[in-house]
């Protein structure tokens, strides 16, 4: 249903999306998981056709963004990263506008814009302008006027940042259901667990590359069984380099003067011998966190970095 | 067409759901229509003004023309003074006096005889309805004294040499005589006797047109260019709400957005053009001639006015120098326009250089077209042209907008 193949966007010498392809079928989450500033949403915006691609090429439905951008358009429907409402107008207005200009009219608008408001929880306040709507009962709307048209394509740029955690579930099971449907949807965060939770398939950005993809448990193998430990304190890099490479089953993500990130097998069980080979070489340790194989210790393995960074 | 139809009714539901956004920019010319109709009511304001009267003659008769001045209505707006003629002269150099009629010596024996008399009347250039009305009293004088001097000139010689008021019996039989022989000549017209000098520079016509008038179409013309300009801030708010950028990814063209927009401010300019005709018609008694194209000239140039300040908001990089570009150009424009001050009251080169600015032209058009002095090519022409550049500046800024200010 999307087809991203090459794709590149750059703001001048800043290369926003570097090379990216990746497929998304229909009825599939498919998570894109990055950091701030990762390009996720230049991605979603060459998808959606708010920019245009500098190279490479993107399909929506079958149709080719940049040349046959109205027929794309007319199968998306896009939850942009911040709320995009007319704050004047009401719940059942901000549907019907954009659900009109979507091309539902008549009955079936109306029938829409119920089944909608029914489904995100607001035809009790359907008549109230939305500037009296709490943070979370916007979040749905904005949710709600990607859906009303029921687009065969989603795509949601960080749709549940700034909700409380009693929305974002609510959020979450609703992207589900679109899927459930046979909607296909490209989701964009850089909340982990959420990730673990709705997609399908992931793929992980950074700095406008992707550096992996794949389902989770696809992703999880290449990190293997292997738990993360992070050290923090001071040391002399060198030293501590120097002991933790004659271990076997170790492995040095990062090194840094005060924080040093491990992968091992049973990085629990060799706590105290590394704590050991570490003081013998001068450091001295503050605090240690083990951490089960996860998406977040995946990317701390693929890029060096935590994810919030 | 539909998706026009629905982004106009959402702009007008919006509109609708801010009264204090149209207040401001409504609020400014209602106050002065407000503060004009306190001041002047309903009717146009009478004028008043200062006659200095120096009669060197000093006879009856010559008191008589002074006394012709002050009768009636013109009475209620003329203060005569008998002044010195020197005086008079200074006076009336100072600007304090709207007339000065000089009834120079041997006016009554001119009149009474069969000679030609003389009256010297210097008006002031600063005004013009007064010293007009006092022209046209002059000239009245002047026809009478003739019809008298031919009709009753041995009457009056005789009366003149009466050392009292002449008897009863006598005026009866003079009013008897004046009007049989009224009945036999009256109609034919012969060149007056006494000569009328009049001496005033060229006057402005400013002040022919009753205040109302003249200020009603400045007012309209700043209701239109304010609206023109608050609603063109719009586009940012739409960019900063995040719906503009929700729009672009939706099948809506720009220019289908951006129509919708117009159609939605074009029935609020014909809205407001409908209530300021009600407002001059029965509020300021302002001219207010052909309705319906005044309406449709309001729309066209308010929304050719609108797209001008549209593609100063866009041009700018952010909503602050945005706001400020946009701020100065309205300002400047409704100084100079003919906005605030109607041409009349500025400097006649500024009013000049004011005609052509946007906002100028349309009002000059507009007063065209609200007192009748327009003519059906002027006014095809005005409409053509206005449109083309309407039509002009769409197309501009809907290539913008896509291009160049949504992301």
């Amino acid at each position: 249903m999307i087809q991203v193949q090459n794709l590149r966007k750059a703001y001048g010498p800043v290369v926003a999306v570097d090379g990216a392809t990746f497929e998304v079928r229909a009825g599939e989450v498919f998570g894109l998981l990055g950091p701030n500033g990762a390009g996720k949403t230049t991605t979603i915006h060459c998808i959606s056709g708010l920019l245009k691609p500098a190279s490479g090429r993107v399909r929506v439905a079958g149709h080719d963004v940049v040349r046959e951008g109205k027929a794309a358009r007319a199968s998306i429907g896009v939850a942009p990263q911040e709320l995009a409402l007319y704050e004047e107008l009401s719940a059942a207005e901000n549907l019907a506008y954009w659900g009109g200009v979507q091309g539902l009219q008549g009955a079936q608008l109306k029938q829409r814009i119920e089944e909608t408001l029914e489904l995100f929880g607001l035809q009790d306040r359907a008549r109230e302008p939305v500037k009296r709507f709490s943070g979370g009962m916007k979040r749905r709307l904005n949710f709600a006027c990607a859906v009303v048209h029921s687009p065969k394509v989603l795509l949601l740029d960080e749709p549940t940042v700034g909700v409380d955690p009693q929305s974002r579930v609510r959020l979450l099971e609703m992207v589900r259901q679109q899927a459930m449907q046979g909607v296909c949807v490209l989701y964009t965060t850089h909340y982990m667990e959420e990730a673990e939770t709705l997609c399908d398939r992931l793929a992980i950005m950074d700095n406008g590359r992707l550096i992996a993809q794949g389902t989770l448990a696809e992703l999880r193998a290449v990190l293997g069984e292997r738990e993360l430990l992070t050290l923090t304190g001071t040391w002399e890099e060198r030293n501590v380099r120097a002991v933790l490479e004659r271990m076997d089953g170790l492995e040095i993500l990062q090194v840094g003067p005060e924080e040093l990130t491990l992968a091992a097998a049973d990085a629990s069980a060799r706590l105290a011998k590394i704590f050991g080979l570490l003081g013998a070489a001068g450091a001295e340790i503050r605090g240690a966190t083990v951490r089960q194989p996860s998406l977040e210790s995946l990317f701390i393995r693929l890029t060096g970095k935590e994810l919030r960074e | 067409m539909r998706t026009v139809l629905l982004t106009a009714r959402k702009d007008l539901l919006r509109i609708a759901r801010d009264p204090v956004g149209l207040g401001v920019w409504l609020g400014m010319p209602v106050l002065v229509a407000v503060a004009l109709l306190a001041l002047f009511g309903r009717e146009a304001p009478k004028p008043h003004g200062v006659l200095f009267i120096a009669d060197q003659d000093g006879t009856f008769l010559s008191t008589l023309v002074a006394r012709a001045y002050t009768q009636g209505e013109l009475g209620q707006m003329i203060t005569a003074r008998l002044v010195p003629l020197e005086e008079g002269r200074r006076r009336m150099q100072a600007g304090e006096g709207s007339a000065l009629l000089v009834i120079p010596k041997g006016f009554s024996t001119a009149v009474l005889g069969s000679g030609t008399a003389r009256l010297e009347l210097v008006t002031n250039p600063s005004q013009a309805i007064l010293p007009g009305m006092l022209e046209e009293i002059t000239e009245i004088l002047a026809d009478g004294a003739w019809y008298l001097q031919q009709l009753a000139g041995e009457d009056l010689r005789r009366f003149s040499e009466l050392p009292g008021r002449p008897p009863d019996r006598m005026i009866a039989d003079f009013s008897l005589r004046v009007a049989h022989l009224i009945d036999r000549i009256g109609g034919y017209v012969d060149p007056p006797v006494i000569d009328v000098v009049r001496d005033a520079p060229t006057s402005d016509p400013a002040g022919t047109v009753p205040v109302t008038s003249l200020m009603f179409p400045s007012m309209v013309s700043m209701a239109v260019l304010f609206l023109a300009y608050g609603y063109s801030g719009d586009i940012w708010r739409e960019k900063l709400a995040g719906t503009l950028g929700r729009t672009v990814v939706t099948p809506v063209s720009m220019s289908q957005w951006l129509g919708g927009k117009l159609l939605a401010l074009g029935a609020l300019f014909g809205c407001v053009g409908l209530a300021a005709l009600a407002v001059a018609k029965f509020a300021l008694n302002a001219a207010a001639r052909h309705g319906a194209l005044v309406v449709c000239w309001m729309v066209v140039a308010g929304l050719g006015l609108h797209l001008l300040m549209l593609l100063l908001q866009i041009a700018a990089g952010d909503i602050r120098t945005a706001h400020v570009t946009a701020n100065i150009t309205v300002m400047a424009l409704a100084m100079l326009g003919g906005s605030f001050f109607p041409f009349e009251m500025m400097p006649a080169w500024l009013a000049r250089i004011g005609q052509w600015t946007p906002n100028g032209w349309a009002l000059l058009k507009l007063r065209g077209m609200l007192d009748g002095s327009a003519d059906a090519a002027g006014i095809a022409g005005a409409f053509g042209a206005a449109a083309a550049v309407t039509g002009l500046l769409f197309w501009w800024s809907s290539r913008r907008l896509r291009n160049r200010f949504v992301l």
